[in-house]
């Protein structure tokens, strides 16, 4: 083990422990410990002493046994007395509860369906040794209160452990499933080739527009597949040829570099493009905001095609080739086999169904399952492919998803957010502070994590503002969540860059240069639509 | 009336004279005598095969023969008749054809007795019978001695013949041993007149290799010398010129105590430094700093190594070069005093690559040199351990060794193989005998028993024994004296 | 540090070890060479780089060697289940065709080399052998793409999906 990872398991560790050990003003108990998990999240996401999908099932775990109704904490074998409210005669409505519901900060919680909640007005009548006497309107003669008004789990609201499992089965979640369906079925008949093939003829083999038709075809491709998946697969297109040129061409950094940068901005382009997507769909359902598929690409296509063609210009500026002559040969044909054809199809409707929600009301996700369903039964999809799903990065987001919906609930998003005073700022300047930070950290961990952590955060301060009014909520996490996925500076940023820069070709300064420029230029155009754009696409 | 003589002995196998009195008694009581005579003149048909014959015919005067024709129209000639012969008696009582044809050989006087007649001469002489019967008899008797005597001679001269083709047999294989050998004896001459031939050729071209090599070596030496740093880079080029082979494990913990050493170094780097000799090793150890120049010191070491190699190489293939034109050169038929020891070394040379795969112990003791051919005897040798080497499975042990006893040269080869069992020994040098199915380059089974032909002719002997290591064994005395030119 | 992948070339014949060495090494750095004289050599070598948690990613094997043959040697390997996944070469310039049939059919041999070789061929075989080793035992290929067969490794990136987004 490396230092880095012993590091990671030792401070994350330490982190969790102290966060449940220090006492924080403000915080319930839940808060608290939702506060650990996600201290140890964090650094096991950011320091991986395990993989970073092990570490969103831990969180989960960590979840369940210490946040849920029925977990070790909660759990109804800890839970206070309950005890039964005595009905006085005399005075009404008066009742007699035991001395220790009076909590110290002279509370009283009555019992309600999901937690106990302080009683909102009451009036102390009489004091004995072991009861109170009260008179409240909010009491009825069948309600219950604590009998220990200082227990720990008074004042929070739990969650049934089910609810945690469940983010594994979002509705995103869901969504992305079916994304993974509709790949696994394109890779399976060569669909992806041949669209490339097909896409790449119109541009000839002048070396600067063959590059262009490469970065158009990975964008459109890791829209909907995985953009290492699709980085991977046009690596083999390109570099039996590029190993062929002459070692001093820059083109062959350039042609490199293009396929994982077009790889990172094609993943914007739809909801199922990226995971970080995924994240931010999934947090803004959570605050009741539904974003379409095709409202998705309403904002994203225009952007990607805009910043794709500016990335193609810096790169051949950066890189000019030497070669007047580059030429992409791919010899496959159109699989025409039946289940092909089926593939074909359902992959097409699936598309059509998800850009036209606007028709026919079928939401997103539940469009999705139907990849998922209806490929396995027409036998496109078979046990084998079905197993080679990315089942880790579903665990990864889902992970993600469930502590989002924990540290909402606790209320430690919202005293996360509280120890800065954001009332200084404006909704521009909250936009491009989450943006900046978010490209930040990206770069440097996974863009699914750094969307995982600054999305319930992002989503706790827009909803102050979008309450003042001025900010519009979705376009601005679609500004965060667009400059993550740009994130791509350095080799270990994205696993596209991972893969162009293992094969040599490039070097890191290379990425640096080109991932500083397309994320400056990605930067100012995601903050003007953000700001000036978007809010008036979906309103 | 007229008397016949009944006495008749039957016992007369050659009662001619009897006969021929019966038969004048006969004659003289038929009446019309002279109706019935019948003239025949040599070479012509008394009685043709196949005909209908109603005569007796009796024969007074002249010989004939009895001929068979058979189907595929072949004749034998069965019998011969003196006068006071029956002709026509089966076909004449059987009333079947007549079975062989009757031919003169002289002038033939015949007396034709007719159906008709005969039966007009028993009624009228009923006592003619008797004597008549006693004719038949002596006869048929006669005919049935000669049939046996037939059988008895065909079954001598069939018994002669069998011996006759026999011997031819035993002939005509000796016949294709002898081409066989000839053959094989020209294949190796041949062989041996291509392998000079090759090694001649190659001879020179390997000459000038080790020339050019050692002046290359002396060249880079002296280049050593005169450089800034002539002292440390001679050390490292003469020791490069004689690096040694590493044992592969002696070279990995060298390897590794470098690479604990110096935990920086890439172990690429480390094989490189492993294969110095300690001299060296010391000499570099001062520059491990300096990139540059540790890389020039090992490009030194190693173009040393590449010389040591190249040279050690060259030399290897002049051994082989000389042994496969020692053993290329005497076989034809040259006697001559030669060493034994260096004819089964060269032998061991040319069959190299193939004893490579069997663990091979050499026991040469010096011999004196003698008469013999050479060629040939190194062909016993190679038959004997190819044979050791077909026997035995990969890697077994095969031992070959020479020594001298009491004048006589005795050479063993021995194998740790299945052995010969005890009811083969006898049959192994019989020619064509073998026990190996596939065809190797003695296939033929001629192998031994060439090679005990050669050794005979030195007047030597070669016999089967048993190996103390479990297998077949050769061994072949030569005395020293004995041996001579043919 | 990861395990590292090991390459082993058993010959008798130091001459042929030393020339393997010399060829290979610009594959050293990544992928340690082990030489071996003899099987017995080669089975300690076997040891030692199982005992050290390495794998052995490809044996360059000769046939003919005294004590056990390079494809009774091959054919034990076959059967081992740590062995099982390493490439394996014949380098051989006198294996009959028996012991080659005998090879391909239980020592799961994968190449055959022909002495003499050229250094060129020598390193194509062993990587495209080195590249089938990280495929076929699912390691993380971005380490190698550089000094083995780049376009074989991201095919096996995107057909596999080894590596995904996160």
């Amino acid at each position: 083990m490396k230092a880095k990872q012993a590091i990671g398991l030792i401070v994350g560790i330490g982190a969790f422990i102290l966060a449940l050990l220090i006492p924080l003003e403000g915080l319930s108990l839940s808060g608290q410990i939702t506060l650990g998990i996600f201290a140890m999240a964090a650094f096991f996401w950011i320091l991986e002493p395990i993989p970073i999908y092990a570490t969103s099932m831990l969180i989960i775990l960590l979840q369940v046994i210490l946040l849920s109704s029925q977990g070790f904490v909660f759990s109804p074998k800890y839970a206070p007395q309950v005890g039964v409210v005595e009905e006085v005669a005399e005075g009404a409505p008066a009742y007699r509860v035991p001395l220790e519901a009076l909590s110290d900060s002279g509370q009283i919680f009555k019992v309600t369906a999901k937690a106990a909640k302080p009683l909102s007005e009451f009036e102390i009548v009489s004091k004995d040794a072991e009861s109170v006497l009260i008179r409240s309107k909010s009491l009825s003669a069948s309600d219950r209160v604590i009998e220990d008004g200082d227990h720990r789990s008074v004042a929070t609201e739990t969650s049934s452990y089910a609810t945690f499992y469940s983010t594994l089965a979002s509705p995103i979640i869901i969504l992305f499933l079916g994304g993974f369906a509709l790949a696994a079925s394109a890779v399976k008949f060569g669909l992806d080739k041949n669209m490339t093939r097909v896409l790449l003829k119109p541009f000839g083999n002048k070396p600067q527009y063959v590059c262009l038709g490469l970065m158009i075809c990975t964008a459109i491709l890791s829209a909907f597949m995985s953009n290492t998946a699709t980085t991977a697969m046009m690596m083999t297109v390109v570099l039996p040829i590029v190993g062929g040129m002459a070692m001093s061409d820059p083109f062959r950094k350039g042609v490199a570099l293009a396929i994982p940068v077009a790889a990172n901005v094609g993943g914007i382009a739809t909801p199922i493009g990226t995971p970080p997507n995924a994240v931010a769909l999934a947090a803004l359902k959570e605050s009741g905001i539904n974003i379409s598929f095709s409202s998705w690409m309403l904002m994203a296509v225009p952007f990607t095609i805009i910043l794709l063609f500016i990335s193609w210009r810096l790169i051949m500026w950066f890189f000019k080739p030497n070669i007047d002559r580059f030429e992409v040969n791919l010899d496959s044909e159109f699989n025409k086999s039946p289940k092909a054809i089926l593939s074909y199809i359902v992959f097409g409707a699936t598309i059509l169904l998800w850009v036209t929600e606007k028709l026919h009301g079928i939401s997103t996700s539940m469009v999705a399952f139907i990849p998922v369903a209806v490929l396995p039964a027409l036998g496109v999809l078979e046990k084998k492919d079905i197993r080679g799903f990315s089942w880790e990065v579903l665990w990864l987001v889902g992970g993600g998803i469930s502590m989002g919906l924990s540290m909402k609930d606790t209320g430690l998003a919202y005293w996360l957010i509280e120890l800065v005073s954001w009332d200084s700022f404006s909704g521009l300047a909250v936009i491009i502070v989450f943006s900046l930070v978010g490209f930040a950290i990206a770069n440097l961990i996974s863009h699914t994590v750094a969307s995982t952590m600054l999305m319930p955060l992002a989503i706790t301060v827009g909803t102050g503002l979008a309450a003042v009014g001025g900010f519009n909520l979705p376009a601005a996490i679609v500004a965060i969540t667009v400059m993550v996925s740009l994130a791509m500076i350095l080799p270990i940023s994205t696993p596209p860059n991972a893969i162009a820069m293992s094969t040599g070709v490039i070097e890191t300064k290379d990425l640096a240069k080109v991932g500083i420029a397309v994320g400056v230029a990605g930067f100012i155009i995601a903050i003007v639509c953000a700001a000036y754009v978007w809010p008036h696409m979906i309103g | 009336m007229t008397s016949y003589p009944s006495n008749f002995d039957y016992s007369d196998p050659d009662g001619a004279g009897d006969r021929m009195d019966i038969i004048r008694s006969l004659l003289r009581g038929l009446p019309d005598q002279n109706d019935v005579e019948k003239h025949f003149a040599a070479g012509e048909v008394i009685l043709e095969q196949g005909q209908v014959n109603d005569e007796l015919l009796i024969l007074v005067e002249g010989e004939a023969k009895l001929i068979r024709t058979d189907e595929g129209a072949h004749s034998v000639e069965v019998d011969a008749f003196a006068s006071g012969s029956i002709l026509g008696i089966t076909s004449f009582w059987s009333k079947q054809v007549v079975f062989a044809r009757v031919e003169a050989i002289s002038d033939v006087l015949c007396v034709a007795i007719s159906r008709q007649r005969w039966e007009e001469v028993i009624l009228k002489e009923p006592k003619l019978m008797m004597s008549i019967q006693a004719l038949f008899v002596s006869n048929l008797s006669s005919r049935y001695r000669n049939m046996i005597q037939i059988h008895v001679e065909r079954d001598r001269l069939s018994r002669q013949l069998e011996r006759e083709r026999n011997h031819l047999k035993d002939t005509l294989l000796k016949l294709e041993h002898m081409t066989n050998r000839l053959v094989n004896q020209e294949k190796l001459a041949t062989m041996g007149q291509l392998v000079a031939g090759i090694a001649h050729e190659i001879n020179n071209p390997v000459g000038a290799l080790t020339r050019s090599i050692a002046m290359a070596g002396g060249a880079l030496t002296s280049i050593c010398e005169s450089g800034k740093d002539h002292e440390n880079e001679t050390t490292i080029i003469m020791e490069g010129l004689c690096c040694p082979f590493w044992a592969t494990d002696e070279k990995r913990r060298r390897m590794e105590s470098l690479m604990d050493e110096y935990p920086k170094l890439e172990r690429s780097q480390a094989r490189r430094i492993a294969q110095l000799t300690d001299r060296a090793l010391e000499v570099t150890t001062k520059v491990m700093k300096k990139a540059d120049r540790l890389e020039r010191y090992l490009v030194i070491y190693e173009l040393g190594i590449c010389f040591r190699s190249a040279s050690i190489s060259s030399t290897r293939i002049e051994t082989i070069v000389k042994g496969l034109k020692n053993y290329g050169r005497q076989t034809g038929d040259a006697w001559d005093h030669s060493d034994i020891k260096q004819g089964i070394q060269d032998t061991l040379t040319v069959l190299g690559n193939r004893l490579r795969n069997y663990e091979v112990e050499v026991v040469l003791e010096d011999c004196p040199l003698f008469n013999c051919n050479l060629g040939e005897i190194n062909q016993v040798w190679t038959n004997l351990l190819t044979n050791a080497m077909d026997a035995t499975p990969l890697r077994a042990k095969i031992r070959i060794g020479c020594g001298l006893c009491d004048g006589y040269i005795f050479v063993r080869v021995e194998d740790s193989g299945p052995g010969i069992s005890e009811e083969k020994r006898s049959r192994v040098f019989e020619a064509n005998y073998t026990t190996k199915n596939q065809s190797g380059s003695f296939g033929l089974g001629l192998g031994l028993s060439i090679s005990k032909e050669i050794i005979e002719k030195h007047g030597g002997t070669i016999r089967v024994v048993e190996s103390p290591m479990g297998g077949a064994g050769f061994e072949v005395s030569i005395p020293l004296k004995e041996s001579s030119g043919e | 540090m990861g395990k590292n992948i090991y390459m082993l070339c058993v010959d008798d014949e130091a001459e042929v070890l030393e020339a393997v060495e010399r060829d290979l090494s610009s594959l050293e750095n990544q992928f340690p060479l082990e030489i071996a004289s003899s099987a017995a050599e080669a089975r300690a070598v076997l040891k030692k780089i199982v005992d050290s948690g390495d794998e052995l990613g490809v044996i360059f094997c000769d046939h003919v060697m005294p004590d056990e043959t390079g494809v009774e040697l091959l054919t034990a390997m076959e059967g081992s289940d740590a062995w099982a996944q390493t490439r394996k070469v014949l380098l051989t310039g006198q294996a009959s065709q028996e012991a080659t049939i005998e090879a391909i059919n239980r020592g799961g041999l994968d190449h055959f080399v022909a002495k003499p070789w050229t250094k060129e061929n020598l390193i194509n075989v062993a990587r495209a052998q080195l590249t089938e080793y990280v495929i076929r035992t699912d390691r993380d290929p971005l380490p190698y793409l550089a000094s083995l067969d780049a376009a074989k490794l991201s095919a096996a990136i995107y057909r596999k999906g080894i590596i995904t987004d996160s």
